[in-house]
């Protein structure tokens, strides 16, 4: 294709991409480093009726100017989130390596809400490509009348919206609950045992979640890389002797490795943003992950902490490419080596 | 889902406007109303939608106001919130005052809220949580209704041991809003105020263990699961015979009583309970009321609000099951028995939920923080002191500090 023909080719997709990714990046980048310039406080008198408590005095806004400051790296450094400062100082007094990372570190938010958003996206990502390869590979082998049916059904918790499906799971998690009372079956629980109230089994329920909701996910993209592997190849090793394992391995596996990696990324950057099964399981009492952080700055605090939730998307953002460097590199790499 | 509701009110005003007609003083066409949506605010809502009023009923109407008064003109001319929403709306200076508009003069002082000589808002109800335990297990077990915190522990550990059921005692704890809320309320029983020296934090104290430590007592006697525990569930309990002894939301109360009776029990409705020494209830005041756009001409600020004076009154207590939905401010309200808790908490002296915009930012940093101690992984002076940390951070960023 001519580069003029590409270029007007893309010019609609790039013009989207400026308004909907640019911009807002711009803004966030904005709004970390200036703040609005703080209100004008003041004692006020407040009165209610007497049975609701009568007259108080209290410090109020009386006005907000008007205008920003900039503020450098003081969203960034704050407590809420790197909390430079309060690791310095944890630093100085500790008492034992341990006890710096267990009872300082992991006390701060963000280490906290990191420590659970990596665990769940290295623990979900590669369940999901293999649960989805798996399904993929028996849906294709079945009989064709059914062929239909089973990639429907396959689909369902993807199609599910997230809300809904993690709340079906977490009533099914209740004393009394059919998933509680199958585990208490198998391991013979005490009989006060709550599913809830450990943060292990919570973790490994929000896992168990996100491989659930994202395998299908893997399992279409998966199906239909197995439509283009090439009939003559896949004849040419039967002809060789090749028993089916071996096919799958020196044949369809390579064929799919592509496809995988950019189920690996996209798995990655979605897993990287878990929020809604965290808030439906009620789970914020044990896992904290960086989009519940900003879910907090921006919805729990009246007035939204603008600041914070944009230095926050501004650090996720980074720490995203951090951990998708490795694939994009490796994708680069090939690339050039195909291309040369 | 705003264009449906805004549709099927529509319909509704449509169809009921005729009959309802003569009863409106006021013509609400073109005014619109922003409220939360329970059954008291919708008895309102539904007043001025047949006076033909746009109305909105949301749930999540609390992170709304703000952006939406910001507008000018403001989206919604008024809106129907409360304390907990009042205050940053009013920060904002995004509130009308409504002293000199006609009308407003003649309202009784209990419906006035002044904010610096200025009527900022009408209240029209009140709310709070409050004991509400199963009589009818009381008196099997020959135990009075208790009065304080301690009190409430003994009656739990006795219906406990007498075997009426696993966990008598509940609460609205689940971690988020509830918790930061059941610890502000606790709190309050110690006398003490949540800041010092304007907005400085002071819940580091000896007010503040002593209230953790009544927590953790609570919550140990509590279904372990307590942590996802909000105020369906509690109420849920009750109707289902597994909680006996909670405090609990005066909104839920008659409910709650229909519920335990459904089971051949009885529920009494009682103050908030007191905590250590203290005298008054562990709780906090609230009010439900109607506030206005500043963002608007002169004329609609006066519509919106002899519209708000048309809705709340007698006329409206009148109809249907109005008058037991809450506890009303209006002159002429006659309470009921599901009201008592309300009516004696209120009469004990509990304090309004904090009416500063800083608030906010407090109940957040509790709720955040206290988590790990109730949770056995953090002493409650490290708990206290990580919420304080927490709080200072977030009301710098504010201004507020």
């Amino acid at each position: 294709m001519p580069h003029r023909t590409f270029l007007f080719f893309m010019l609609p997709s790039a013009m989207a991409m400026l308004l909907f990714i640019f911009v807002p990046i711009i803004s966030i980048i904005y709004q970390s480093f200036w703040q609005p310039l703080p209100p004008i406080m003041g004692e006020v008198e407040t009165c209610l009726s007497v049975l609701l408590g009568g007259c108080t005095t209290s410090i109020q806004v009386i006005e907000i100017p008007k205008g920003a400051e900039f503020v450098g790296f003081d969203m960034f450094k704050a407590r809420s989130l790197l909390a430079t400062d309060e690791l310095a100082a944890a630093w100085t007094d500790r008492s034992s390596l341990g006890d710096f990372f267990v009872n300082r570190v992991f006390n701060l938010p963000l280490y906290k809400a990191l420590a659970f958003t990596l665990f769940y996206t290295l623990v979900t990502t590669p369940f999901v490509i293999g649960l989805g390869l798996v399904v993929a590979l028996v849906v294709d082998n079945l009989w064709q009348p059914l062929k239909g049916p089973a990639i429907f059904a396959s689909l369902l918790p993807f199609i599910i919206p997230p809300l809904v499906g993690s709340l079906v799971l977490f009533w099914m998690t209740g004393q009394g609950g059919l998933l509680y009372d199958f585990l208490n079956w198998i391991v013979f629980w005490e009989d006060d045992f709550s599913l809830r109230a450990s943060a292990p089994m919570t973790w490994g329920l929000l896992a168990f979640y996100g491989v659930w909701h994202s395998a299908p996910f893997a399992f279409v993209v998966f199906y239909a890389g197995l439509q283009t592997v090439s009939r003559d190849q896949l004849e040419a090793a039967m002809i060789d002797g090749a028993p089916r394992f071996d096919r799958l391995r020196y044949v369809i596996i390579p064929h799919l490795v592509p496809l995988m990696t950019f189920v690996m990324l996209i798995t990655l950057m979605d897993a990287f943003r878990v929020l809604e099964p965290v808030i439906s399981f009620k789970a914020r009492a044990h896992a904290q992950s960086v989009s519940t952080l900003i879910y907090d700055q921006l919805v729990t605090q009246v007035p939204p902490l603008y600041g914070s939730a944009a230095a926050t998307s501004l650090l996720t953002l980074l720490m995203v490419g951090v951990l998708l460097s490795p694939v994009l590199v490796r994708t680069w790499r090939d690339f050039r080596i195909a291309a040369r | 889902m705003k264009l449906t509701r805004i549709a099927l009110v529509a319909t509704t005003a449509a169809l009921f406007g005729a009959s309802y007609a003569h009863a409106c003083a006021v013509d609400g066409a073109g005014l619109s109303i922003l409220s939360n949506d329970f059954p008291a605010v919708n008895a309102l809502q539904a007043e001025a939608a047949a006076c033909g009023a746009e109305t909105e009923e949301n749930a999540e109407h609390r992170t709304l106001i703000n952006d939406a008064l910001s507008a000018s003109p403001s989206a919604y001319n008024t809106v129907i919130g409360s304390n907990g929403s009042f205050s940053p709306a009013h920060a904002a200076g995004l509130v009308a005052a409504i002293t000199d508009v006609p009308g407003v003069a003649e309202l009784p002082a209990e419906m006035k809220i002044m904010v610096d000589g200025e009527v900022m808002a009408i209240a029209v109800m009140a709310n709070s949580s409050h004991l509400q335990v199963r009589q009818d297990i009381l008196d099997d077990l020959g135990l009075g209704v208790p009065s304080t915190m301690a009190e409430v522990l003994e009656v739990a550990d006795a219906m406990k041991a007498a075997g009426v059921m696993e966990y008598p005692l509940s609460g609205m704890v689940s971690s988020g809003w509830y918790l930061g809320n059941a610890f502000v309320e606790m709190f309050r029983g110690t006398g003490e105020s949540l800041f010092t020296d304007g907005a400085n934090p002071n819940i580091n104290t000896d007010a503040g263990l002593e209230t953790l430590a009544m927590m953790k007592e609570m919550t140990s006697r509590m279904n372990p699961d307590f942590l996802t525990y909000g105020a369906n569930e509690v109420q849920a309990q009750f109707e289902t015979g597994e909680a006996a002894i909670s405090v609990l939301w005066g909104s839920r109360a008659a409910v709650v009583s229909d519920g335990v009776e459904a089971l051949g029990g009885s529920m009494t409705h009682a103050a908030a309970p007191t905590l250590g020494d203290g005298s008054v209830p562990s709780t906090n005041l609230w009010w439900d009321g109607f506030f206005f756009a500043k963002n608007q001409s002169d004329e609609d600020l006066a519509r919106a609000v002899a519209l708000a004076i048309d809705s709340a009154d007698v006329d409206m207590l009148g109809k249907g099951e109005n008058s037991a939905a809450a506890v009303w401010l209006i002159p002429g309200f006659e309470a009921s028995p599901a009201n008592a808790g309300v009516l004696a908490t209120a009469a004990g002296g509990a304090p309004a939920y904090p009416m500063v915009p800083y608030m906010s930012a407090m109940h957040s940093a509790i709720d955040a923080e206290i988590v790990e101690f109730l949770k056995g992984n953090e002493s409650a002076e490290q708990a206290l002191a990580d919420a304080e940390a927490a709080y200072i951070t977030a009301a710098t960023e504010g201004g507020f500090l």
